[in-house]
């Protein structure tokens, strides 16, 4: 035991086995949807490949519909995306010895010199659900077989009920329009997860140019007081956790009177707020500015890698509309709020890695204080409700290696 | 459940492929591979659910049924041409298979292994947790979660049954929850046992596992016959796949004897699905969320799903009572499994 886990006790112990499964999750949640793409990102009958959870797939786009199959060919496994090969609208060749896949049952229906091999036929790759909607491909990442396959809203964060006064667009909302940005981040993916609705680490912020430009007031933390500080999503829908800033049960701490450290700003967001739902999908409502939501993602890749989604979507129900949100996005929110003010975090979660990481002692040597209840809530709701755990992945190689 | 029915039981013959044979009585609800190990025959055998394909037999003679709720990797044209998977069939009458290895090979027989004994706890008045880890390899044929090992009490020729509380993936490590039984040689032992010490181990043993199916899986136990299942209860959580719904039902006999409680209520929380109720059979019930009952009387009156499969564990007259209780139910006795606690010397 080290030093500085002189507060460790019996109970604290027993609280930690609850999320235990959580913190074996390594290599992600299994049997959930992610981002795969941006639509903007396969053009037609283009085909990229991409890691979730360990898993190679290869995306595909024909006649405007994506397909998703394994990223390993079942002749000698290489990755058919490296160097694609598309011959008709309903297949996938594999670039080696020309095995042929049907796009949409992942069957082997020919082989280039060989059609008539006997395996033809019998020989299937495994398929991945897919759905499209404004501007993202997702991917159902399943176990083969895995039934029934969940509508992909269980897994966003949820549309928040009619008659709240701060609305903002759901994902799937017919008139929101989605823009955003994704990189690959060095760290564990609950690493990214936990990062984006820490209530204690606002203050990382403080000097954003977009806090300093919009003059916005960025409390330097969050502490939870009481019961309505959080509410958590058990029932029906997506699963997960919500920060009730403004709930009077969160005390927003603007100053440390020890440090001299003072929050500037004098614009306060109102309804600002931050949700996690499994299998790691984050959102801040009325984020970088009001009427705007800022969600993110962190898919895992591998054991040490994931894939880093911000978007920011705004409700368009006029062209005139989108055209200004567009312009907005290209020459402000871009650069200002996803790059710059999250590049933070990332930084945040790169310096975490080594802690977590395997070999490291992070989860059992961490010393959570009054802040993190709702990491706990998050660890805890994700060791309930999660739908399955990938398990190790032999020969982990980051994504496009 | 393996209590012999009407019909009675059946005979199996195996015919190895240096032509050596061996037969064996198989009772109805056994599986020829759980047959064949009552009678010391160890078969190959891997996934023991008809998915892995190690267990391959051909049928020379008889007809057979394959054990409900199982999908054989066996293509139809391959079951036509008389190939089974023994781990998944059951027999209509007398039967004669023949294996594709030497008689030599048909073990993958439990392997013999030393161990050493990490830690002792005492978990209730009179039931102790042991650990132990393997510290000879760990064999090429591990234990399927329900599955038991026979352990030498150290210093003499005596070997006694315990079944696994935990699944494979805690290999080299094993974990068993003993009754200590006043004046038994091993629990004689486990009062002066201290980390460090060797024990041999025999593993793994025993036809108890999971069947497959997705209806509701229904575990009563009674004592100690808790470890098998929360060894289930952990495969069913940690494996890929859906989960199906889980009934358990443990008691013991007083509030001084109940142990796993806690481990009990943590699988709960981490398993919305599984619905947990814990009884003494004696006395004041310790605490709010323990009611006083049996295993059985806590399976309560509601009948049972068609496709619901059930495992029951302990002492050999609870078991016999709870499969009454869950033929009553509306269960078939093909799909109550059981384990019973014998005494070593009976
Ligand atoms: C397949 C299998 C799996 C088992 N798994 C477990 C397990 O996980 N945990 C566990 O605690 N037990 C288990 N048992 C039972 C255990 O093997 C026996 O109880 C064992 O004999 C106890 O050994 P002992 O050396 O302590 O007592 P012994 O020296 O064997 O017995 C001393 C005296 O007590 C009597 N006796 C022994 N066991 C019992 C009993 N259970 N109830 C009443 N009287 C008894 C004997 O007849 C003898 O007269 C299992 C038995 C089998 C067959
Ligand atoms: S590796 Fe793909 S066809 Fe041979
Ligand atoms: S043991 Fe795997 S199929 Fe029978
Ligand atoms: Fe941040």
């Amino acid at each position: 035991m080290s030093e500085t886990a002189t507060r460790r006790s019996e109970p604290v112990s027993a609280a930690r086995r609850q999320f235990d499964p959580y913190t074996k999750a390594v290599w992600g949640l299994m049997n959930h949807w992610y981002p795969a793409f941006f639509s903007s990102e396969l053009g037609e009958d283009e085909a990229k490949g991409i890691k979730v959870c360990g898993i190679p797939v290869i995306l595909r786009r024909a006649n405007g519909e994506v397909f998703a199959l394994r990223d390993q060919c079942a002749h000698r496994g290489v990755r058919m995306s490296i160097r694609p090969a598309c011959f008709t609208k309903d297949t996938l060749t594999c670039w080696y010895h020309g095995f042929t896949y049907d796009l949409e049952t992942g069957k082997l229906v020919t082989i280039v010199a060989a059609p008539d091999d006997p395996i033809v036929g019998d020989v299937k790759l495994q398929t991945f659900p897919v759905r499209e909607k404004n501007g993202i491909i997702y991917v159902f990442v399943g176990d083969d077989g895995y039934e029934p396959v969940p509508d992909l809203a269980e897994d966003l964060p949820p549309k928040l009920p009619a008659d709240y006064p701060h609305q903002v667009p759901h994902l799937l909302d017919d008139d929101a329009v989605v823009l955003g940005i994704r990189r690959t981040v060095a760290s564990n993916w609950r690493l990214g997860v936990e990062n984006g609705f820490d209530p204690g680490h606002n203050w990382l912020h403080r000097d954003s140019p977009i806090v300093v430009a919009l003059d916005t007031a960025l409390p330097l933390g969050l502490v939870p007081r009481g019961p309505n500080a959080l509410t958590t999503f058990e029932g029906d829908g997506p699963k997960g956790i919500r920060n009730e800033w403004d709930s009077g049960d969160y005390d927003v701490v603007m100053s440390s009177e020890k440090l001299g450290l003072q929050a500037r700003g004098a614009n306060k967001i109102p309804g600002l707020r931050t949700s996690i739902f499994l299998p790691g999908v984050l959102m801040v409502e009325h984020w970088p500015a009001y009427g705007l939501a800022q969600y993110e993602w962190y898919v895992p890749i591998d054991d040490e890698h994931h894939e880093y989604w911000a978007v920011v979507a705004k409700s368009c129900p006029t062209p005139a509309e989108r055209t200004d949100f567009e312009y907005a996005y290209d020459k402000l929110w871009r650069d200002a709020a996803l790059g710059a003010f999250n590049d933070d975090d990332l930084f945040a979660r790169e310096a975490m890695e080594n802690f977590y990481a395997e070999g490291g002692t992070g989860w059992d040597d961490e010393q959570l204080c009054g802040m993190d209840a709702v990491i706990v809530g998050w660890r805890k709701i994700v060791s309930r409700y999660a739908r399955g755990y990938q398990t190790p992945q032999a020969h982990p190689t980051p994504k496009n290696a | 459940m393996t209590g012999a029915g009407p019909e009675g039981a059946r005979t199996v013959k195996l015919r190895f492929e240096d032509d050596h044979a061996v037969e064996f009585p198989v009772e109805p609800g056994q599986t020829v591979l759980e047959a064949a190990e009552a009678a010391e025959v160890f078969l190959a055998s891997q996934c023991r659910v008809g998915s892995c394909g190690t267990c391959l037999a051909s049928l020379l003679s008889g007809s057979t049924r394959t054990v409900a709720g199982r999908t054989l990797s066996l293509l139809p044209s391959e079951q036509e041409a008389g190939a089974r998977l023994l781990c998944s069939t059951e027999v209509d009458g007398d039967a004669t298979f023949e294996l594709g290895y030497d008689s030599g090979l048909a073990s993958q027989r439990p392997a013999l292994l030393r161990a050493v004994v990490t830690g002792v706890q005492q978990v209730s008045g009179t039931v102790v947790e042991l650990r132990l880890e393997l510290a000879d390899e760990i064999p090429p044929v591990v234990h399927a979660a329900g599955q038991y090992a026979r352990l030498r009490v150290p210093g003499t020729d005596q070997w006694r049954s315990y079944s696994m509380a935990g699944t494979a993936r805690a290999l080299p490590e094993l974990v068993f929850c003993v009754k200590l039984i006043p004046g038994g040689a091993m629990s004689a032992y486990l009062e002066r046992a201290v980390p460090g010490d060797e024990l041999e181990v025999e593993y793994p043993l025993g036809g108890f596992s999971l069947r497959g199916g997705t209806g509701q899986h229904v575990f009563v136990a009674g004592g100690t016959g808790l470890a098998p299942v929360l060894a289930m209860v952990d495969e069913l959580r940690e494996r890929r796949g859906p989960k199906p719904p889980v009934l358990v039902c443990f008691a013991c006999q007083s509030g001084e004897d109940l142990f796993g409680a806690a481990e009990l209520r943590m699988r709960a929380f981490w398993m919305p699905g599984l619905t947990l109720r814990i009884g003494v059979t004696e006395g004041d019930p310790p605490d709010e969320e323990t009611t006083r009952g049996t295993p059985v009387s806590l399976l309560g009156e509601e009948p049972l799903a068609p496709d619901a499969e059930a495992y029951v564990c302990g002492p050999p007259g609870m078991v016999a009572a709870a499969a009454d209780r869950l033929t009553a139910l509306g269960m078939a006795a093909h799909r109550v499994h059981a384990e019973k606690f014998v005494p070593t010397d009976t």
